[in-house]
């Protein structure tokens, strides 16, 4: 077992009992950080592992969001039947808007991808098929519901955000030491290199899109429900820029590292309404001294990424 | 591993402090309201107007025997951010929420509310408010299509505009606002020849203005905010638009005049009876003491009607003698002319206010109001 494994386990095993000393306003706050987690992961797999430059992830987070809304409110599924497709169709948009544009290097595919995010805001604001809820959002959606029994309790939706970032770790963790991993390793270290080595860019960053979107879709779904209403404002362009900055400040391809970054944005300004304002200037100011003085994140990836097979006698 | 220890220990550290320090026995009292953002100046009211109350009454003795502790969010007038605000609040084990000012974020917080028993009294004028017909939510104010079935016989009937054009943001107070303001215009006869939508907070609308010009109205009805309302008045005086321009109730607050600048003078606002106007002895006493406090009077007449509804609840719970809010709403709901500081306040059982008196007002060169209605 390597230091990163030990790590995500001991990150589980501290939030899997989480509950057992924790209040109700805790729990919430518990809430928000398993989710986050889960979408800040899904950005690492796309900006740390693949090294695709991708400032649009709110629009995915965003899509998962209002697929379980629209299809509860508007169509009356239960909850749990919208996850599919809160899964599904992050990942095919994903695919459809980033096949085009995967080719892109740095800061344009950056670029397009905001782009991503301002059209997606935009398509939700103006209620372009009467069924996004303008820019008030939607409200009123439904907890999830088990043969009739409604999982009303904050502690439901605890544990499935935890089973959901177990999922996320497992996927990182399977990907590490696949096929896959090994790819993104090559591509994301020099993709020109990989390239000449016959590695199919194109196939494993739109591999990566794919299910970093289809994540974030999850944690989406998981967000509108917690809260039962969603609004625009949730995923415009600053929340993807966060979502970005905490995997570099963080450290890419670091999960403490994302995980620390994920804590001081999203889980300090629950705490600490005080620093609710504070929080960006105390982020950008992190974002600026990491740059300078620990470019490669406040925690970065000492040996964690490289693969096994090439450390010789360890497995 | 150094480092999980340690996690571990801060973990169990936060958790032994969360547990000690949630004893103490109080009642409290939420405060949903955009305390920062475009609609500070509410928000801070109903705030201020809320906290005012409750240390009145901690010094008169407090409720049934316990002191009572305000618990502020502030929502930014937006429904995220609102609806982050209803978990926040419900975790603090609140009686009831008082808030907000817009009826999006009042929407947004509702069915939190609605499945963690707390109780909730809101100015919200949106007609979907009252749709759930939830049990823990009471609208203090009134509701649009009241105003604007009032606002369209004054247009049609009393000053036989011809053409009228409504315009709205995209919010959902004002697209309600709007739409039920058009259609009671065609019912009463009038002739909306335009009906358009503005982006709040855009600062420039001449694009749509001049698009209004050309078409010669009589009259221009805006159902939005005043943020934007009273640019939107400057604007038309600068392109030269005759029109009267007629606000609806979101537009009464002091910035509307200090945005629209001199162009204020003449615009008619139409709006349920503002602060000074109330004749009632609790409004003045209420206000009096306000103003003593925070050394300026409410902004307008929202933050009241938000402490109309707080002291309704407070009431309620006092004559019930009971902290459960389904006992308190049982009793709110046949509610009857409780003295309130915008007059008597009953409930109808679907949580809407009876009463449907409104003023129209024209703001005069010096920005006051002056009543013109009948």
């Amino acid at each position: 077992m390597n230091k990163t494994s030990m790590i995500s386990l001991g990150f589980l095993v501290v939030m899997g009992v989480f509950p057992f000393f924790a209040d109700s306003a805790w729990l919430a706050v518990g809430i928000t950080f398993l989710v986050f987690s889960v979408v800040a992961f899904s950005q690492d797999i796309i900006l740390g592992r693949a090294g695709a430059f991708h400032m649009g992830h709110a629009a995915f987070f965003g899509l998962g969001a209002y697929t379980t809304a629209i299809l509860n409110t508007q169509y009356g599924w239960p909850i749990l039947a919208t996850w599919a497709p809160a899964v599904i169709i992050p990942v095919a948009v994903a695919l459809i808007t980033t096949a085009p544009i995967i080719h892109l290097r740095g800061d344009y595919l950056l670029v397009t991808t905001i782009g991503i995010n301002i059209i997606f805001l935009q398509v939700l604001e103006n209620n372009l098929f009467g069924i996004t809820g303008g820019p008030n959002g939607i409200f009123g959606i439904d907890v999830v519901t088990v043969f009739g029994f409604e999982l009303f309790d904050q502690i439901y939706m605890y544990y499935m955000a935890f089973i959901l970032l177990g999922i996320t770790l497992f996927i990182m963790r399977t990907l590490d030491g696949s096929k896959f991993g090994r790819a993104m390793f090559y591509i994301n270290k020099d993709d020109v290199a990989a390239q000449s080595m016959g590695i199919d860019i194109r196939y494993y960053k739109l591999y990566a899109f794919a299910i970093g979107a289809g994540l974030a879709g999850a944690a989406g779904s998981m967000f509108v429900v917690q809260y039962s209403a969603v609004s625009p404002e949730a995923f415009d362009v600053m929340q993807s820029i966060m979502f970005f900055t905490i995997v570099l400040v963080g450290g890419s391809a670091s999960l403490p590292g994302v995980l620390l970054g994920t804590f001081v944005m999203f889980v300090l300004p629950e705490i600490f309404r005080e620093f609710e304002t504070a929080r960006y200037l105390v982020f950008g100011l992190a974002m600026i001294l990491t740059m300078i003085l620990r470019p490669r994140g406040i925690w970065p990836v000492k040996f964690g990424n490289i693969p096994a097979f090439l450390k010789k006698g360890k497995k | 591993m150094r480092i999980l220890p340690r996690v571990a220990a801060s973990v169990a550290v936060c958790a032994l402090l969360v547990t000690a320090g949630s004893a103490a026995d109080v009642i409290k009292i939420g405060v949903q309201a955009p305390i920062t953002g475009k609609y500070a100046n509410e928000g801070q009211s109903i705030d201020n107007g809320v906290r005012l109350v409750i240390d009145q009454l901690n010094a008169k003795g407090g409720l049934l025997g316990k002191q009572l502790e305000v618990v502020s969010c502030d929502d930014e007038g937006k429904a995220q951010k609102a609806a982050i605000c209803a978990r926040k609040l419900v975790n603090e084990g609140v009686l009831a929420v008082i808030g907000s000012y817009t009826s999006g974020a009042t929407e947004a917080a509702q069915t939190t509310y609605f499945r963690n028993k707390t109780l909730q009294t809101s100015d919200g004028t949106s007609g979907s408010l009252t749709k759930q017909k939830y049990w823990t939510f009471f609208r203090n104010s009134f509701r649009n299509s009241d105003q604007a079935a009032f606002t369209a016989t004054y247009l049609v009937k009393e000053k036989g505009y011809k053409n009228i054009v409504v315009i709205s943001d995209y919010s959902g107070y004002s697209v309600d606002l709007a739409d039920s303001a058009a259609k009671s215009i065609k019912s009463e006869g009038g002739n909306v020849i335009y009906q358009g939508k503005i982006k709040s907070g855009t600062q420039n609308f001449t694009a749509v203005l001049t698009k209004i010009k050309s078409m010669n109205p009589d009259a221009i009805y805006f159902a939005g905010y005043y943020t934007d309302g009273g640019l939107i008045r400057a604007q038309q005086q600068q392109l030269g638009i005759k029109a009267d321009f007629i606000g609806g109730d979101a537009n009464d607050n002091p910035d509307f005049v200090k945005l629209a600048g001199k162009s204020a003078e003449g615009t008619i606002l139409v709006n349920f009876p503002t602060a000074e106007f109330l004749p009632y002895d609790a409004a003045k006493i209420f206000i009096k003491d306000y103003t003593a406090k925070y050394g300026k009077a409410p902004s307008s007449v929202w933050a009241l009607m938000n402490v109309d509804g707080l002291n309704a609840i407070l009431h309620a719970a006092k004559e019930t003698k009971s902290l459960d809010t389904k006992t308190i709403s049982n009793y709110l709901h046949t509610l009857r002319d409780f003295p309130g500081i915008t007059g008597p306040v009953s409930f109808r059982e679907d949580g809407e206010r009876i009463n449907t008196k409104f003023n129209i007002y024209e703001i005069q060169a010096n920005g006051k109001y002056k009543i013109i209605n009948k």
